[in-house]
């Protein structure tokens, strides 16, 4: 029973063997040259082999070839190996499909139609606030250099207050009742008397009920006009806004599938050559 | 033999090129199996089921060493039958009689050998493959393939699909089973390989 350890034991087949590098060859020879334990052993490993080396050969009882009526049919190849791609890996195919359904996606995108239903909505909203503020804009135009000055035109506009009842009432009966009302004592909002009024009795009404309006009117009246100026402007960003996003997506999704399939491939590849080493 | 072209022919569905290649190997792979399995019984069976499976993956072969690669195949083979049939097969006498009976006659016509010795021979014989037994069957397999079959440690690894450190450590504890399991048959060892039971002794 050899006192030997496992690793000792593996150097000592190695060597006999002759695995063993010139170094550990060396390094080896000289324990063997002082321990006569593992020159016992050395032989008797040697020994050992001898034996098995005298094992014979046994004579088949019958040969293991195929029979054709059985296996002679032609081996089923898939549908990959009858187009020429059985080497092909099949992450590369799956890559490469990736990237056709990403493309077809992109293509998809770009392709649709620019803009949103909500759009038309917001531009016809916004036309008709524009149509009232060039309403208001016509009424109280003549009144713009006045604006800058609300106080002023407040004591102006008391001290034409009574000649200014008879034009206010003159474009009560033109323009209809609501409009006419007493318009010292009992003032609707502006924006009611302004919708009120009918194109034909602007030129009549616009200074004068401009004038025996308070400051509120005036003061509100910038606010129309702003919002008419702004209101044909603000239809133009939207489109374009809801645009951009289209191309650079379809872009995108181009770009990440020729990276995935060029990993795939790079993958595949590397296997190849693994197993083919 | 042009053997990498009967392997493309084979691979393309070529019976008789792939027959021509089990003509060539089935001498040795019958023998790693008989050694692994024991009996010629079920060295046969694994043997046939191993050409067939190699038939059939015949083109997962990517190159190297088609011995290997087919002797692979042999080795899973034989371990699948074991985990099977999950009993230990005894070699007898009387099997590998039944064996050489049909070149027994030969051999002795041929080489002239004296009834003694051949009778001498079978037993050295019946003892190797005894002692083969008593190991496990990854060590078995280990043994065969590089002191009967001369394969060097890579190919080994590659045939079991063991890492070349495993394959060292288990070569190494199936030899010194089998010089213990060999000793006891001393008297029926040729005379310039009996080693003295008490020399390993430190």
């Amino acid at each position: 029973m050899t006192t030997l350890n496992e690793r000792d034991q593996i150097t000592l087949n190695a060597y006999l063997d002759g695995v063993l590098s010139a170094r550990e060859r060396t390094a080896f020879e000289e324990r063997l040259a002082n321990n006569p334990a593992l020159q016992r052993e050395l032989e008797s490993l040697r020994a050992t082999v001898a034996v098995l080396k005298m094992a014979k050969p046994i004579s088949v009882p019958r040969n293991f070839t195929l029979d054709p009526a059985v296996y002679g049919k032609p081996i089923q190849r898939s549908w990959l190996a009858r187009l020429g791609l059985s080497g092909t890996p099949r992450l590369a195919m799956a890559g490469a499909a990736l990237v056709a359904t990403l493309i077809c996606a992109g293509v998809l995108i770009s392709g649709m139609p620019r803009g949103s239903t909500a759009q038309p909505a917001m531009v016809s909203e916004q036309e008709e606030t524009a149509d009232r503020a060039e309403a208001d804009r016509a009424v109280e135009a003549p009144q713009a250099a006045a604006q800058a000055q609300p106080t002023e035109e407040a004591t102006e506009i008391t001290a034409f207050a009574a000649p200014a009842e008879s034009g206010a009432d003159q474009a009560a009966e033109a323009g209809g009742g609501p409009a006419g009302a007493a318009p010292q004592s009992t003032q609707p909002p502006p924006s009611e008397r302004s919708a009120a009024v009918g194109p034909a009795t602007e030129e009549a009404a616009g200074v004068t009920m401009a004038q025996t309006a308070t400051g509120e009117a005036l003061t509100q009246s910038p606010q129309p006009t702003t919002e008419a100026t702004e209101a044909p402007t603000q239809p133009s960003p939207t489109p374009s806004g809801t645009e951009l996003p289209t191309r650079p997506t379809s872009i995108a999704l181009v770009a990440l599938g020729v990276l995935i399939v060029a990993l795939l491939l790079g993958i595949g590849m590397a296997r190849l050559r693994r197993q083919r080493s | 033999m042009d053997e990498a072209g009967l392997i493309r022919d084979a691979q393309k569905g070529d019976l008789n090129s792939y027959n021509t290649l089990v003509l060539h190997y089935q001498s040795q792979a019958f023998n790693v199996a008989y050694r692994i399995m024991g009996d010629p019984d079920s060295a046969a069976d694994a043997t046939q089921e191993a050409f067939i499976s190699a038939y059939r993956s015949i083109n997962s072969f990517r190159g190297g060493s088609f011995k290997s690669w087919l002797l692979r195949i042999v080795t899973n083979a034989c371990y699948d039958e074991l985990r099977r049939r999950k009993r230990r097969p005894n070699a007898s006498l009387d099997a590998l009689y039944v064996e050489d009976e049909s070149s027994a006659d030969s051999s002795l016509a041929s080489h002239a050998e004296n009834p003694e010795s051949y009778a001498q021979r079978m037993d050295l014989q019946a003892a190797i493959q005894s002692c083969l037994q008593e190991l496990s069957e990854e060590q078995r397999a280990v043994a065969v393939l590089c002191d009967i079959e001369g394969f060097n440690y890579e190919e080994i690894a590659g045939i079991t699909g063991s890492a070349l450190g495993t394959v060292k450590s288990r070569l190494s504890r199936a030899r010194s089973s089998l010089r213990d399991c060999l000793q006891a048959y001393g008297e029926l060892l040729p005379a310039s390989y009996r080693f003295n039971a008490g020399s390993t002794q430190s």
